[in-house]
């Protein structure tokens, strides 16, 4: 009972009856020629005009009887198309490739694992120096990778920023760079 | 047949050709004039229905059900009826405003064609707009597609049609009067 009063006394504010919400300049001014238009193209003559619904367009006598054969045949002799990845040549060149590139590796990388030095000759403040100093390493790499990202950004910003202007300056065009997406 | 029997007798390998066979049947019309108001000649309306169903054929394994199954074909014709213009205008090396003045005499010159002059006028004029408004007016006018379909096809929301609608009637109308 107590909560409900606090509800209540709470929605009293009157600050609260006003939205938040808001509309551009002139939006309402706008507003009525917009729906004035709706309605005018709802009842426009066009629409009522049941001569002008009529499509000036003919085909051959006979076409749409003819059409699904037609579309069967063309579908029977569309080549078979094989995404470039599947193909089998494709395929093996990649695995060649690969073990081209692995060999390679094997061979010409110096051998530096942790399992074939022999550390019986270093003190334990040495070690822990390198293995911070390796890790010192690794930080900066990851540095540059988050600036090589800022770059990368930079371009993709670059070259989509036209699209973006052109979008903004006329909206018809989204349609066109949408539009090819099913 | 249905839709959803088609579909579902399109993933049974022994009834694929015949489920396919009816979705032409079914659609192929409908289809057609919807590609030929796009590219008014009656041989490249031929070579684009054709082209459309092809891809339908080959994406159908894929469709997902998410739209209906007409929005979906409607979409692949409107892509393949639009592409082949940007194709035209490309192999021709011709700007867009070219390739529209061909589809305009076309109209006037072209085989295929029986209308009066009122009809003639009016196609005339729908090649005067936007790409984007002489496609909505072609569903909502010619087809009586519903917005919430039409939004389906273009991808786009269905305020931005009814705007898209209300404009190309109103430049319609003012070409009407003063040609």
């Amino acid at each position: 009972m107590k909560n409900s009063n606090h509800d209540s006394n709470s929605l009293n504010d009157k600050r609260l009856r006003k939205h938040p919400f808001t509309v551009e300049d002139n939006y309402f001014n706008e507003l009525t020629d917009n729906i004035m238009n709706a309605v005018d193209a709802e009842e426009s003559d066009l629409k009522y005009n049941l001569h002008l619904r009529k499509s000036p367009f003919t085909t051959p006598n006979g076409y749409f009887e003819q059409l699904s054969n037609k579309i069967e045949g063309a579908i029977k002799q569309e080549p078979k198309s094989i995404p470039l990845y599947q193909q089998t040549w494709v395929r093996l060149a990649s695995v060649a490739a690969s073990a081209i590139i692995l060999a390679t590796l094997y061979f010409t990388l110096p051998k530096t694992g942790v399992n074939n030095v022999n550390l019986d000759g270093f003190s334990d403040e040495a070690i822990i120096e390198f293995l911070e100093s390796e890790n010192a390493l690794v930080d900066e790499l990851l540095v540059n990778l988050d600036e090589i990202d800022s770059i990368l950004d930079v371009i993709y910003e670059d070259e989509t920023g036209v699209f973006v202007d052109a979008i903004q300056e006329n909206p018809e065009l989204e349609y066109d760079f949408e539009y090819f997406e099913y | 047949m249905e839709d959803k029997e088609i579909l579902q007798a399109f993933k049974v390998s022994s009834d694929k050709g015949f489920a396919f066979k009816k979705l032409v049947q079914e659609y192929q019309e409908r289809i057609y004039w919807h590609i030929r108001k796009i590219v008014i000649s009656h041989d490249d309306a031929d070579d684009v229905v054709q082209e459309t169903f092809i891809k339908v054929y080959k994406n159908l394994d894929s469709f997902r059900e998410a739209s209906q199954l007409f929005t979906w074909i409607y979409r692949i014709a409107t892509n393949e009826a639009l592409n082949h213009l940007k194709k035209k205008q490309r192999k021709q090396a011709i700007s867009i405003n070219d390739v529209y003045q061909e589809l305009e005499n076309h109209l006037t010159q072209g085989v295929q064609i029986d209308g009066d002059e009122i009809q003639i006028k009016l196609q005339k004029a729908l090649l005067k707009l936007p790409e984007k408004q002489r496609l909505v007016f072609n569903m909502r006018y010619f087809d009586d597609l519903k917005y919430d379909d039409i939004a389906e096809i273009t991808g786009t929301s269905v305020g931005a049609l009814k705007a898209s609608y209300h404009l190309a009637v109103k430049k319609i109308e003012e070409y009407l009067e003063s040609n």
